[in-house]
């Protein structure tokens, strides 16, 4: 009776595993056909109308446990007449196990089958399966016995055959040795229950339950071969660690406690032997508890590491961060990093993009993603797409964009990520936001520290050049000689030539490049200028200024006519003998279209000139007048002009027309007088 | 030159008059100084130097025409005075006159400094071969400031050349050719007109227009202007004639930098 009582135990937790895997294996194949049809493309329908086979073999493997399930229940009723139909369907979905079976190999691993054996493989199979299911209704509507065995005959040599074409089909190619063992499992499957029937009334529970239960293995190794990792995470650490634990605290009872319990039982019970006894029963819970955790961890790594060989993640991890710390650009580093995550992760593929900056926008907090995501992940590319399914995003979290995305392609053997992968990814992805925000970092402070220094030296050859162009050494060194000859004779005139070269150092050093001063401004430097330089060359220098009034409050850019002015000067007038004359005429040109008129001012000497030839030398050498085209054109652009004509020995006229704004100068001129009438 | 108790005998020349009259003002002051005349250009200068025999010239370096080298290049050695150039601003000057033991005052000028050159020139003066020294020191440093200041120079655009008591202003435009011998160029127009002057054919070039004026061997510059005609000679060299009729062998080496520079026309 106990044996009895034991077999119908192991028959219950038989078909209620059978039942929970094959429903897992049910969910399984239609989660993944699930994901197929979103990601669809039009060269991938082979690979999605397939999904029904692992769900055929899924639904015919939970009608054979659950009818089993429910026959158990219902074992009063088994002479019923719908007992018998269900009993027919049940056996009816075991026959067919194997046809589908064999449908999927043929199917799935190899194209270059030789297509007429497929096929005549194939119909065999399910004629096979057919025929054993039509003699099992024909049996339960006829004779109402419970199983046909002449169905399970056929089934069981059929079979048989079956698997002897498909080790010579397929006997030579790699990677076949599961095929074959699989087809043989349900083989077995169906010919056990064949055997089991055949015992008849010899009874014996180990039959018995091999008969019941032999879709079990089938469904641990379809499971184990196409969801390796779901099955490894969903069930076989869960029930080991509930079996160890069973197994552990039947130890404990048996060896520790039934002793014990015996002895204390012998007596007559008193409270305080029983006490210890609740005691030792308490701690056995108790430490049952503390054991969980403790077997939980020790199951898990035995299934990943032993069973699955799955990646370590926490050496994995150190192992990632050594070599992204050892990257010194962000491509390098996503490169190696995509090749290290495709092995630890089994994924067919793993690659990375940069995120346009709108797509980065709409990315969720999230680092990782999981699931089809290609709406939102932008396009990855077709060549991508039509390959590997992307199975899950992971944001490289970066500080600043452009961000970048890892796509995990499909991992092997149907695998998932579960939330220790995402965690594992999510870390990883952090690691490596540090890592490209770093190396961002300290390229960036390289830039700018460039930047700074080549701004610095610009800015001091600008204000070298400046001082220079403006104030030629020799100029100056002339003017004091100028004065000092003055001094001697006359000290007054000395004394203004002296205020006008204070004036005109003020002024060149006062307004910076770029900066905008009035032209009566500029007219006050010129002039000054114009005053040294009289005194230095007497009446070998004539000077002309016809610069209207009305012009005067116009804005124009610093120091731009008295480079002018000292070019003529020095290039026209100074190798003369007989000196010249520099006119300087400015005048404005309407414009009523728009608020900006044109200032045209001229300066024209009748000097020495210069022919085309030593013009041009002259101004590869880095004119004064090249910086004025260059600051006019950074001013004013296309709207600036700058107009040079020289004839040898006749002079030399430079034009210079750039906009001015009318309103503007009108506005300051209004606000100087209403400041002067203030006073 | 024997009369070394007599006062030192110096001319100056500047065209700036403020500057000129700055410094003859400040020479009037320096006891043992006679002032023998003010120049306003080059060509007064050798006028003046050649006639007043002076010992020491302050020549500004910066003249119209003819410049204080120019003077110096142009001046008969046996009128070489002792010169002094005077300079507002230019590093190449300087740099050369220093190389070279040629002394030179800044403007504006400091009497201190000018009283050292009047001791120099004037411990100079006892040595009994101060005028050939003194050419020497001045051609050479001539030549170090052109090749220095080469790339900056300003392009000739007339050279002047000594013609007796004259200086004549030739138009660089009226060249045909320029041919080396030793020190010694002679310059020939296209009219056919042939001068000569004391500069070096290197130096020449670094201030003519390059385009313009092309080497045809080590010692002949000719205007390409002027090119008439290159015909090969047996042995590979060529002749060249020019439109005055002049005709200049071509080395090997420069007949094919000419004819790439030809051909590119």
């Amino acid at each position: 009776m106990a044996t009895h009582a034991a077999a119908m135990l192991i028959n219950w937790l038989g078909f209620i595993t059978g039942a929970a895997l094959y429903t897992m294996l049910l969910l399984m194949a239609l989660g993944e056909s699930r994901a197929g049809s979103i990601v669809k493309t039009s060269d991938e329908d082979s690979e999605s109308s397939f999904n029904w086979l692992p769900t055929a073999t899924a639904l015919l493997g939970l009608v054979w446990n659950l009818g089993s399930l429910a026959a158990l229940g219902f074992i009063e009723h088994r002479t019923s007449h719908a007992w018998t139909l269900l009993n027919a369907l049940m056996y009816s979905a075991l026959g067919f196990l194997p046809a589908v079976v064999v449908h999927s190999l043929l199917r799935k691993r190899d194209a270059t089958l030789p297509k007429l054996a497929s096929l005549l493989l194939l119909g065999a199979a399910y004629g096979l399966s057919l025929t054993a299911s039509v003699f099992h209704f024909y049996e339960a509507w006829a004779t109402r016995s419970e199983v046909s065995h002449w169905a399970l005959h056929i089934l069981t040599f059929g079979f048989c055959t079956l698997i002897a074409g498909l080790l010579w089909l397929k006997s030579l190619r790699q990677g076949w040795r599961q095929v074959i063992w699989i087809a043989a499992l349900s083989w077995f499957a169906v010919s056990a229950q064949h055997l089991s029937h055949h015992s008849g009334e010899n009874y014996s529970w180990w039959i018995e339950i091999i008969g019941h239960h032999a879709s079990l293995p089938l469904a641990f190794v379809i499971l184990y071969q196409d969801y390796r990792f779901a099955l490894a995470d969903l069930f076989l650490k869960r029930a080991l660690v509930l079996l160890l634990l069973v197994a552990c605290a039947f130890g404990i009872y048996a060896f520790a406690l039934k002793p014990i319990i015996a002895r204390s039982l012998t007596s007559e019970p008193n409270p305080s032997e029983i006490a210890p006894l609740v005691l030792v029963l308490v701690g056995t819970w108790i430490g049952a508890a503390f054991l969980y955790p403790w077997l939980r961890n020790g199951v898990s790594w035995f299934v990943d590491a032993i069973i699955l060989r799955r990646s370590n993640f926490d050496w994995l991890r150190e192992e990632l961060a050594k070599r992204i710390a050892e990257q010194e650009s962000a491509e390098t580093l996503l490169d190696d990093l995509c090749r290290q995550l495709a092995i630890a992760l089994t994924s067919r593929k793993v690659r990375w993009q940069q995120l346009t900056s709108e797509v980065a926008s709409q990315h969720p907090l999230r680092a990782v993603h999981t699931g089809p995501l290609l709406a939102r992940s932008g396009r990855p590319s077709r060549e991508f797409r039509t390959q590997v399914q992307t199975i899950a995003t992971v944001l490289i979290p970066t500080v600043d964009a452009p961000q970048y995305q890892l796509e995990i392609g499909e991992l092997a053997w149907g695998r998932r990520l579960f939330a220790a992968d995402t965690d594992f990814l999510e870390t990883v992805a952090t690691m490596a936001a540090r890592r490209i925000d770093a190396l961002r970092v300290v390229h960036e402070r390289c830039q700018r520290d460039l930047r700074e220094k080549e701004m610095h030296k610009l800015a001091t050859e600008a204000e070298l050049r400046a001082l220079r162009a403006q104030l030629n050494p020799h100029f100056l060194f002339n003017a004091l000689t100028t004065i000092g000859y003055l001094i001697q004779v006359s000290p007054d005139q000395a004394m203004d030539t002296l205020m006008r070269l204070t004036a005109l150092l003020r002024g060149v050093l006062r307004h910076s490049d770029g900066e905008f001063i009035s032209l009566s401004e500029e007219m006050e430097l010129v002039e000054a200028y114009l005053d040294i330089e009289h005194a230095r060359f007497e009446d070998r220098l004539r000077v002309s200024i016809d610069v209207p009034d009305s012009l005067r409050e116009l804005r124009i850019p610093a120091l731009v006519i008295q480079p002018l002015v000292e070019n003529a000067i020095k290039h026209g007038i100074s190798p003369l003998s007989a000196g010249g004359q520099v006119a300087i005429a400015a005048r404005l040109e309407r414009n009523d279209s728009n608020h900006s008129d044109t200032l045209h001012v001229t300066v024209r000497d009748t000097g020495a000139g210069a022919s085309a030839e030593t013009l041009r030398h002259a101004r590869t050498r880095g004119f004064g007048l090249n910086s004025i085209e260059e600051r006019l054109e950074r001013h004013f652009g296309s709207a600036a002009n700058f107009r040079f004509h020289s004839v040898p020995s006749q002079g030399t006229t430079v034009e210079i027309s750039f906009p001015v704004n009318r309103k503007l100068a009108a506005q300051t001129s209004a606000r100087t007088q209403a400041l002067t009438a203030a006073d | 030159m024997t009369d070394l108790n007599e006062k030192l005998r110096v001319v100056i020349a500047d065209d700036e008059r403020p500057a000129r009259s700055f410094l003859a003002a400040m020479l009037r002051e320096c006891e043992g100084v006679e002032l023998l005349g003010e120049a306003e250009n080059g060509a007064e200068a050798i006028q003046l130097i050649e006639r007043e025999k002076p010992d020491l010239a302050f020549l500004d370096l910066q003249m119209p025409e003819v410049d204080g080298l120019g003077v110096v290049r142009l001046l008969r050695k046996s009128r070489m005075p002792l010169v002094a150039f005077v300079t507002a601003y230019d590093e190449y000057a300087v740099r050369a006159f220093e190389l070279n033991a040629v002394d030179y005052l800044l403007k504006p000028v400091d009497r201190a400094r000018l009283l050292q050159t009047l001791q120099r020139a004037r411990e100079r003066l006892e040595l009994t071969d101060w005028r050939t020294r003194e050419s020497e020191r001045t051609q050479a440093a001539a030549a170090e400031y052109d090749s220095a200041s080469g790339a900056t120079a300003q392009r000739l655009t007339r050279i002047p050349i000594r013609q007796n008591e004259e200086i004549l202003l030739l138009p660089v435009r009226d060249i045909a050719s320029i041919i080396a011998e030793g020190e010694l160029l002679h310059i020939t127009t296209t009219t056919n007109q042939t001068y000569h002057l004391a500069y070096r054919l290197k130096d020449l070039e670094s201030r003519l227009d390059p385009d313009t004026f092309v080497r045809l061997s080590r010692s002949a510059l000719v205007n390409l202007e002027t090119l008439h005609r290159v015909s090969p000679l047996p042995g590979g060299s060529y002749v060249a004639t020019l439109t005055n009729g002049q005709q200049l062998n071509v080395s090997r080496l420069q007949s094919r930098i000419l004819r790439e520079q030809l051909l590119k026309l």
